[in-house]
């Protein structure tokens, strides 16, 4: 779990996850936002699943290296994403007790390296402080398929 | 340049163009159908998806030469009205937020689901392989499961 103030929403996010031959499952994540008020909930709940899977792209694969002022990622070969196969169930949900209109764009992805990283320290005993884990040797069981 | 006649979303088809350029800028530049989309141009994300012969091919590494006397399906060719039923379960779960990526997501949907028409979950992970930055994978998911019951 971790918990975040950010873009003038708060957000609380859980991941779900077990370990199979040392390969991460990925069951769940549920987001829980607070920005105030939520205007349209079927594209606020897109947005937060959209950002889930930009933090879950962020803490598993990409990462952006640069040499001599170029970025060495040129294409989606070197830099990873998460797909469908990686998609776990994503449950949504929102309160609306901020008084001021918080920010729901930019504020999916937030919590959810922290949130996958305490959970794999609450499944392995282990603690990860550099991203993406696929560079630290961490994979999800499809991954790992393809590492 | 050299002559290719294929059938395309049911119609003749004729183009006269170089033999290596990709079938997606045949499709573009050429005949105007501008529904399958550049993304990646090296077959990494899927944006470009059209059945060749039933296949769901990338069209952006797919030369205009391999598709001589072929069927070509595009997102246009689908149904005429968008109203297919893998369309309408799309629209059911508000599967989209920029699109981009969509047309190509709905043709490997579509290629998958004319072959297994009940497809596992396991077999929707093993063959959609497509790239969504928005990140709607668990939607478009709901929305293949709508379209195979």
């Amino acid at each position: 779990m971790a918990f975040a103030d950010c873009f003038g929403s708060y957000l609380c996010q859980i991941v779900e996850l077990s370990m199979i031959d040392a390969a991460v499952k990925l069951h769940r994540v549920v987001s829980v936002c607070d920005p105030g008020r939520v205007l349209d909930r079927v594209n606020a709940t897109s947005m937060i699943e959209g950002g889930v899977m930009w933090g879950l792209s962020t803490a598993l694969y990409s990462a952006v290296r640069f040499r001599n002022g170029h970025t060495q990622e040129r294409n989606f070969d070197g830099y990873r994403v998460a797909t469908l196969p990686d998609t776990p169930e994503l449950i949504t949900d929102f309160l609306e007790n901020r008084v001021k209109l918080g920010g729901l764009g930019e504020v999916g992805p937030v919590c959810v390296p922290a949130a996958l990283v305490n959970a794999l320290f609450a499944a392995t005993g282990k603690r990860h402080r550099r991203l993406p884990l696929a560079r630290e040797g961490v994979f999800t069981v499809y991954g790992k398929l393809y590492s | 340049m050299a002559k290719f006649t294929f059938t395309l979303n049911g119609a003749p088809a004729a183009v006269d163009v170089d033999p290596s350029t990709p079938l997606l800028w045949v499709l573009r530049d050429n005949l105007g159908l501008t529904g399958t989309k550049f993304g990646c141009g090296a077959a990494l994300c899927g944006a470009c998806t059209v059945h060749v012969n039933g296949e769901a091919v990338r069209s952006c590494a797919y030369t205009i030469d391999s598709v001589q006397s072929a069927k070509v399906t595009t997102i246009e060719g689908l149904s005429k009205d968008g109203t297919s039923k893998l369309q309408r379960a799309w629209i059911a779960h508000q599967v989209p937020q920029c699109g981009y990526c969509q047309p190509g997501f709905i043709m490997a949907a579509a290629a998958l689901l004319a072959k297994k028409p009940k497809p596992t979950e396991a077999d929707v992970e093993g063959s959609i392989t497509n790239i969504c930055r928005c990140g709607t994978y668990a939607r478009i998911k709901q929305a293949i499961a709508r379209a195979a019951r």
